[in-house]
């Protein structure tokens, strides 16, 4: 029986629930030209649980729910993350949507919805509650990416990510199964005593081993690493931008938190193979991202590279966590600032390409952007500055946050990865460059359409992009505090 | 003092950004003759005899990373930074005509260089120098991007992807830098006083000296990591190939200067040979490139190669004579390559053409310019009594104790320095007045005039009295050369031979 604590301790997400709720049942009965009011109800209700959340953040880390959920700075922050890329993706969503024709209220019940998977798989404790806030997310997403359900891309891509998003998540029950026919538990604390305890010596090593592997493939999958990068870039592609941009952020920021503590609390000190796996998959992920992008025209498809090459950089992050210490671990709060510069950066770039859309449909070829510093002069800076940021070029937060994952992997001894990283993210630096050769130096007169909202939201992206990177130190302490409890 | 001097150009750059059209010629004139008031200070200011870094400002910026907003100058850097101060007002001035459209990002985005710039030659934070070193690369590629010339996309991204190639391999050695002084310290800090005091293993060096000079040498740019700059240069516009030539590739002189050779004295010892080997084939290579071309910018952009590599054998000569003249030819390379640059935008905005063959005869037409180029030409070749001389004669001075064989290589090419600059110019002003599209050439206008005449001055004063710059140079160079002593006792500069005394460092 869940006590009035677990309920509070899950707030954020219970609030998400019932707005949700409200959003639906308001679908059925309200007049279609009010609906647009649905984005203002799905802004207040992130906002408000993004504020129980910070006012979780104070409080001492507390096991939620027989242990199922962990409610800890790290869990939390992640959270903050996923919610702040909620709310990004809702600020630009009411227009976007309506010029693409599609007034549903369903949107952002299943944008609520996601977010809430997403808040709670970054907290789950158990192998169960991972995977339940993961099928909570995904089938979310899964709808969303479908939205258009007249353009066969969108259809598609839908199509495409369920089939292998649900391949993927039996997989991982898979494991998960593996792992407690070895251990005999699905709780991560319970699996990690049970490696630091004695335990004889059998069977279960296989298992384990099978399991952590099986684990890994759907995590690997989630956040989009090479090899099971294949379906994000259709998936990208076809998708609504605006769920474009939460899918790159958030289900990003809940993944690599889940995965951070699988890989941190079980496999990382115990089953020492498994880090050359991910010393391996860090290194390819950021070379076939960084090359991929380098040959899209399609600025969606250029993104969703980028995106991959981007679980790269974080992927080095955690294959560099694996080793050494939780609580001041510089790898797990290089994770978190990365997620959150990443968050700021991805949003505001896909805020900006969801401006050429029109009539009904996108437009998101490069060519779409010729001439945009002379005639929206705001919004090419502001795509600029998002793409210097995720070049990491300074002053920009991306550029501290990439100092900070480099400087992770140096610390832990991987000289090598940083370098494949350096090497990767300079012939990166080619594709983030040509959209600003379209925006300034070419003449080209593709219309555009921006809501305030959608401007709010690239000036907040835009800001917390310069701020954050001029000003690093007060989220830097953040980010190191964040792991302080982390695993009890 | 120094913050202000580096953060009033952005000031103004924003400024310039906000005001109406019609004011940023005028309001970006006023910003960069402020900041050269300003920075008049610090020349005055500068004790020659004090204390190694001076005006020094300190502060925590970063904690958790051990960033401190650390700035401060020597001689060097500040002889550097007023090249920068002088420079920029007569870039904006020559910006007046010949920048088509868009005058509000042209000025406001020069000025924002030039504030990049200074931040970089002050910081001693090596957090705060990459900050600035890569803060550069953003205004110049839109420099040359958007107000370039035909090729202008592909030269800015050529000269944007190789200047970032380096710079992150650059990070990741500086960031192994910045654990190894952890790991022996226990502090973390990225403060360049600081990381100075450490004892890196020898094989460490020579990795991490590789990858710091990998970027500074794309900067130089040394030979074989030169192919971007004839680019940039010919896309620029006027004022960008000013800045790049006058002020840019002193960054990469600079970068070794205050970071890659004191970090890494072993490797420098290591890789002497090699990098005198490629300076001395950039000084011969650039010139006989520039021999052969047709364009009069192409030819000013080769000429850099040339006499960067100069800089680079005086750097690595390790003795004072060489560092001093080294520095000197970074100044003094900025004035006349400069002005040279400033002539031909002159003869561009004109013509339309930097095809050396569609002019002849210039000096019936254009007498006052064709003074004006006689005297920037006599600068370059280093004619005695005129800046290029001191330097170029103190690099060889300093390089010859200790290399002489190439020394005696690199001499060639004051020779052929001369010969391409002086054909140059001999089929440019002289002869007879063959295209008739230049009978009817203005000459200089008062406000070139006005642009010119600085350069002038200073091309004359550093080559006649150069004495008080060499005054505030010569200790802080004493003191870098010092460094290398320490570390060797002395052995490289009693060994007078080009390899032997290299490799008797003691590893």
């Amino acid at each position: 029986m869940p006590t009035f604590n677990d309920l509070w301790l899950v707030s954020p997400s219970l609030l998400l629930f019932f707005g949700a709720l409200v959003i639906m049942l308001a679908e059925a009965i309200v007049r279609p030209a009010s609906k647009s009011g649905f984005s203002a109800i799905a802004m207040v209700v992130l906002f408000a649980s993004a504020g129980l959340t910070a006012s979780l953040y104070g409080s001492d880390p507390a096991s939620a729910f027989g242990g199922m959920l962990r409610v800890d700075k790290f869990g939390l922050f992640s959270q903050l993350i996923c919610l702040i890329a909620g709310m990004l993706a809702v600020s630009f969503s009411n227009d976007y949507l309506e010029r693409l024709g599609l007034r549903v209220g369903e949107y952002y019940a299943l944008v609520l919805f996601g977010v809430m998977g997403m808040g709670l798989m970054a907290q789950a404790n158990d192998l169960i509650m991972v995977f339940v806030s993961l099928e909570v997310m995904s089938i979310s997403m899964y709808i969303l990416c479908a939205l258009k359900r007249a353009d066969p891309r969108s259809v598609e891509a839908g199509f495409k990510y369920f089939i292998l998003g649900a391949f993927s998540s039996g997989l991982m029950l898979y494991g998960i199964s593996f792992l407690y026919g070895g251990v005999g538990t699905t709780s991560l604390p319970g699996i990690s005593a049970y490696f630091m305890g004695p335990h004889a010596p059998g069977q279960e090593g296989v298992l384990v081993a099978i399991g952590g592997a099986l684990l890994i493939t759907g995590f690997g999958f989630k956040v989009a690493s090479v090899p099971f990068h294949m379906w994000a870039p259709d998936v990208y592609q076809g998708a609504p931008i605006t769920v474009t941009s939460l899918m790159a952020s958030g289900v990003k920021a809940a993944s690599f938190a889940a995965f951070a503590r699988f890989v941190f609390g079980v496999v990382g000190a115990h089953v020492s193979g498994f880090t050359g796996v991910l010393w391996w998959m860090a290194a390819l992920t950021m070379v076939v991202g960084n090359l991929g992008a380098l040959a899209q025209r399609d600025l969606k498809r250029m993104l969703a590279y980028s995106s991959i090459a981007h679980a790269g950089y974080l992927l080095m992050a955690l294959s560099a966590a694996a080793e050494g210490s939780a609580r001041a671990n510089p790898a797990l709060a290089s994770l978190l600032y990365y997620l959150l510069a990443y968050t700021f950066m991805n949003a505001g770039a896909f805020i900006v390409l969801a401006a050429f859309t029109r009539d009904g449909a996108d437009n998101t070829d490069i060519d779409a952007l010729a001439g945009l510093g002379k005639r929206k002069p705001w919004l090419a800076a502001g795509l600029s500055l998002c793409l210097l940021s995720m070049a990491g070029i300074p002053p920009t937060m991306g550029f501290v946050g990439k100092f900070y994952l480099f400087s992770a992997a140096i610390q832990s001894g991987n000289v090598g990865l940083a370098i494949v990283g350096a090497l990767a993210a300079a012939s990166g630096v080619y594709y983030y460059l040509r959209p600003m050769v379209y925006m300034y130096m070419k003449d080209g007169h593709a219309e555009t359409e921006s809501s305030p909202a959608a401007y709010a939201g690239l000036a907040v992206s835009g800001f917390a992009l310069l701020a954050f990177g001029l000003i690093p130190g007060p989220m830097l302490a953040v980010a190191q505090q964040s792991l302080q409890s982390l695993f009890g | 003092m120094l913050s202000l001097v580096t953060f009033l150009p952005f000031v103004g750059a924003l400024l310039v950004a906000i005001l109406p059209q019609g004011v940023a010629k005028m309001a970006s004139l006023g910003v960069s003759l402020l900041v050269l008031a300003v920075s008049l200070p610090l020349w005055f200011g500068y004790d020659p005899a004090g204390a190694n870094f001076q005006f020094v400002e300190n502060m925590p910026w970063i904690d958790a990373f051990g960033v401190s907003y650390h700035m401060g100058i020597d001689g060097v850097s500040l002889l550097l930074i007023l090249l920068t101060t002088v420079l920029t007002p007569i870039i904006v001035l020559a910006g007046f005509s010949g920048v088509e459209h868009g005058h509000r990002g042209y000025f406001a985005l020069m000025l924002a260089l030039e504030g990049a710039m200074i931040g970089t030659f002050c910081a001693l934070d090596t957090f705060v120098f990459y900050v600035f070193w890569e803060l550069v690369l953003i205004p110049m590629y839109f420099l040359i991007g958007i107000w370039g010339g035909q090729r202008r996309i592909y030269a800015t991204v050529k000269f944007f992807i190789y200047t970032v190639v380096g710079s992150l391999l650059m990070l990741v050695a500086f960031i192994a830098l910045y654990h190894w002084q952890y790991t022996q310290t226990g502090v973390w800090s990225t403060d360049l006083e600081t990381l100075l005091k450490l004892h890196i293993p020898y094989s460490a060096q020579l990795w991490m000296f590789l990858c710091f000079a990998l970027a500074f040498a794309i900067k130089v740019p040394m030979f074989p990591f030169h192919t971007w700059l004839p680019d940039a240069h010919v896309e620029a516009p006027t004022g960008g190939s000013v800045v790049l030539a006058g002020v840019m590739l002193k960054m990469g002189t600079y970068g070794f200067y205050r970071f890659a050779m004191p970090l890494f004295p072993d490797a420098v010892v290591t890789f002497g040979p090699a990098m005198i080997g490629l300076a001395v084939i950039g000084i011969v290579y650039g010139a006989l490139v520039a021999m052969v071309q047709d364009d009069v910018k192409k030819l000013v952009a080769y000429s850099s190669v040339s006499h960067l590599g100069y800089c680079m054998l005086g750097l690595f000569a390790l003795n004072a004579q060489g560092v001093s003249g080294s520095v000197f030819q970074m100044i003094n390379h900025g004035i006349s390559t400069g002005a040279l640059f400033l002539l031909v935008g002159v003869l561009y905005e004109r013509r339309h053409t930097r095809m050396i063959a569609e002019y002849g005869g210039l000096a019936k037409v254009v007498p006052k310019f064709a003074f004006v180029f006689m005297v920037v030409t006599f600068s370059s070749i280093g004619l005695p009594g005129l800046n290029g001389f001191v330097g170029e004669f103190l690099v060889l001075l300093g390089a010859f104790q200790f290399a002489p064989v190439p020394t005696a290589i690199a001499v060639s090419g004051v020779i052929f320095g001369a010969t391409y600059m002086l054909w140059c110019f001999q089929r440019m002003v002289f002869g007879p007045l063959q295209n008739a599209a230049n009978a009817e050439l203005k000459d200089l206008v008062p406000r070139e005039m006005a642009y010119l005449a600085p350069l002038l001055v200073a091309i004359v004063l550093l080559g006649v009295y150069p004495q008080p710059f060499l005054d505030r140079i010569n200790p802080s160079v004493n003191r870098f050369v010092a460094r290398f002593a320490e570390h060797y006792d002395g052995t490289p500069y009693k060994h007078a031979g080009p390899v032997p005394g290299w490799i008797a460092g003691n590893h």
